[in-house]
């Protein structure tokens, strides 16, 4: 009966071996994150620094589409440059984009991990070279956030920031501060936030991972990148189902919902995270006077 | 002498029939084809831009783009306007805009008429490109997973978002035929509703590498699948889509395909990977034109049936197949050429070819 345990963990464990996805990139610099605010709405993937170095599949798959930049006369205007899309086992589209144009095999179908599928390159809606990698949930009808849904993350030792939460009424915006009084009643809550690259010395922004908010003590509300699926044709975050707009006021700033401010002392507190799980906290004890 | 008599009389008789038959019962032969050189444009750097004239008419100027240069000719093939791409352009006959690779909020994407004038800016993030023969501008999302309309005014009429990438799209007056890279089929009318909805079946896996809709929206294709690739055809009356049609192709492309519905409505071209095929709407009868390459360019003429096709050759940069043809296979030029024909177009009685930045406007006569 051991031995036969045994067999069977054995197997378990060749199989998450062989399909277990993996980086694409030998070097892990994360330069944008799932989700993040890339000015035209939810950033769609994950976004790798490199240039001219091979791309590897997350895991074996087979080349279902392949667009070149410049050759492929007849395609809508991609964003993505040339770029190449792998199915794997279990529905899993992934998409590497944004390759040197004439770098992809448009010809072989089958990769392993150990295949390159091209070369990381600079082409489509970018300024310098990076690999955008995208993956979809085909039977899930999701887009998935590649780093806490498949790919292990890398070591992390920069905590987000929080450089201010702010309260917004009809149209003016106020930034906490302790002491602070404010009249009661409805008020929006922002925070700006971001997540630091790791391999920079100066500040280069990110999107964080998760953004919690407490008033007195209570969990109000949680935004969490973990993937987008599809509302009424409108991308919207999965489990919360909130779009673009509900979730930015600006790039960095993002929107936490609706408080009733009481009479009396309002303890609000924020905590941000990043994909590796570094947390940091604010907190801010305000007056709140009768109108 | 009676020898001779008697050999010449069924000599003449046999002559004056042979004669009789042809006039009775002629023989058509086929009709003649001819293509004459009438212009041709050297698309030079010093010049760019050059030709404008502000009092005249943009309307009835046709639209080019020959490598990285494109601009407007008029019906007698004169170039009136000429301009360098930048990233890449949005062209049609109605004006244009030239974009950098960059689009976000900060940047404004702006549309000129055919002479280089200025008609309207948009402040929206995305690439533009023009649908049913430049009547209708879309904006699509750098990540091609969302995408807007807007008029010529500057308004957008509505927006969608999705989780899988676009990889076909087609649209004329009434309705957009968009496709996926999950395999899936959707039809949005003009105010952006969901009216129609499929994902076609049979294919050991999904994706759409192509569609096309009819202007009359009463014909709708897509190129999908693999294991095997298929052409997914269906009609509608009034509001009801019919059952579609499968046809396997034999063939398989994994990259964006060409689709599209002849001017008339009465042929679809479609591209497999050894094959431009021409189905007949009507009859359902295919037939495929092999072809070696990749196909760059294609037109239809919008009177004659003409279909004029450029190939590029497996492991070359230039050369090119040219192939003038009309449906049924009748092919009229098959050409080899040591240059990259990447453009052709009918503009009434003319063919227009682009190459190596030159501009080659041909009279055509067809006896």
């Amino acid at each position: 009966m051991k031995l036969y345990r045994y067999i069977i963990l054995f197997f378990i464990t060749l199989i998450c071996a062989v399909y277990a996805f993996d980086w694409p990139l030998k070097k892990k610099i994360l330069l944008s994150t799932f989700c993040q605010n890339n000015g035209e709405g939810f950033s769609t993937g994950i976004h790798l620094s490199g240039l001219d170095e091979p791309v590897f599949p997350v895991a074996p798959g087979e080349m279902i589409f392949s667009y070149q930049e410049g050759k492929n006369h007849f395609a809508v205007p991609y964003g993505l440059g040339s770029f190449t899309v792998l199915w794997h086992e279990g529905g899993i589209q992934s998409t590497y984009c944004q390759l040197k144009t004439d770098s992809l095999h448009e010809n072989k179908i089958k990769f392993q991990k150990d295949e390159s599928l091209g070369l990381v390159g600079n082409t489509g809606a970018t300024i310098g070279g990076n690999l955008r990698l995208i993956i979809f949930n085909i039977e899930e009808k999701e887009i998935l956030n590649p780093i806490k849904n498949l790919i292990p993350y890398f070591e992390d030792s920069k905590k987000p920031v929080i450089p201010g939460i702010f309260i917004k009424r009809n149209d003016e915006i106020i930034q906490l501060k302790n002491d602070l009084v404010i009249h009661q009643g409805n008020a929006e809550i922002l925070v700006k936030s971001f997540d630091l690259r790791e391999d920079k010395q100066r500040i280069w922004e990110i999107a964080p991972y998760k953004i919690v908010l407490f008033h007195n003590g209570q969990r109000i509300n949680q935004i969490s990148f973990d993937s987008l699926r599809e509302k009424e044709n409108k991308q919207v975050l999965s489990g919360l189902e909130l779009t673009y707009s509900d979730i930015y006021e600006e790039t960095w700033l993002f929107k936490l919902g609706n408080l009733d401010f009481l009479e009396g002392i309002s303890h609000i507190q924020v905590k941000v995270s990043d994909f590796a799980g570094n947390t940091v906290s604010e907190e801010f004890f305000i007056n709140v006077a009768k109108l | 002498m009676k020898k001779r008599k008697k050999i010449a009389g069924p000599f003449l008789y046999s002559l004056l029939l042979f004669v009789l038959y042809f006039i009775l019962f002629p023989y058509e032969t086929e009709k003649e084809f001819s293509l004459k050189p009438h212009l041709v444009h050297y698309l030079g750097e010093d010049d760019i831009n050059a030709g404008m004239d502000d009092t005249m008419n943009d309307k009835e100027n046709y639209s080019f783009r020959v490598g990285d240069v494109f601009g407007y000719m008029d019906m007698n093939g004169e170039i009136l306007y000429k301009e360098k791409v930048l990233y890449n352009v949005a062209l049609s006959d109605h004006g244009f805009i030239n974009y950098s690779s960059i689009q976000n909020e900060n940047q404004s994407l702006v549309l000129m008429n055919t002479l280089g004038h200025f008609r309207q800016s948009y402040r929206l993030p995305g690439y533009p490109f023009f649908s049913d023969y430049g009547r209708r501008l879309f904006i699509i999302k750098t990540d091609a997973t969302g995408i807007r309309e807007v008029t010529f005014e500057g308004d957008e009429t509505w927006q969608a978002g999705f989780t899988s990438l676009i990889t076909g799209f087609s649209s004329n007056n009434d309705n957009s035929f968009i496709g996926f890279l999950n395999g899936a089929l959707k039809i949005f009318n003009k105010n952006g509703e969901c009216t129609y909805n499929l994902t076609p079946p049979g294919s050991r896996l999904s994706v759409i590498y192509g569609t096309a809709i009819s202007k009359n929206s009463k014909t709708m294709a897509a190129l999908y699948g693999i294991d095997p690739q298929h052409l997914l055809f269906f009609r509608k009356s009034n509001v009801n889509y019919h059952k579609p049609v499968y046809i396997e192709i034999k063939d398989t492309l994994r990259r964006p395909a060409f689709i599209n519905f002849t001017y008339n409505d009465k042929y679809l071209l479609f591209e497999s990977g050894q094959n431009l095929h021409t189905l007949d709407i009507e009859s359902l009868k295919t037939y495929a034109l092999p072809v070696q390459g990749r196909l760059i360019c294609v037109d239809t003429h919008q009177k004659s049936q003409f279909i004029a096709a450029s190939f590029l050759k497996p492991d070359s940069p230039i050369n090119t197949d040219l192939f003038i043809y009309k449906p049924g296979n009748l092919i009229y030029i098959k050409k080899m050429c040591n240059i990259k024909i990447d453009f052709l177009r009918f503009i009434d009685q003319k063919l227009i070819a682009g190459f190596n930045n030159i501009v080659l406007v041909f009279n055509m006569r067809e006896i």
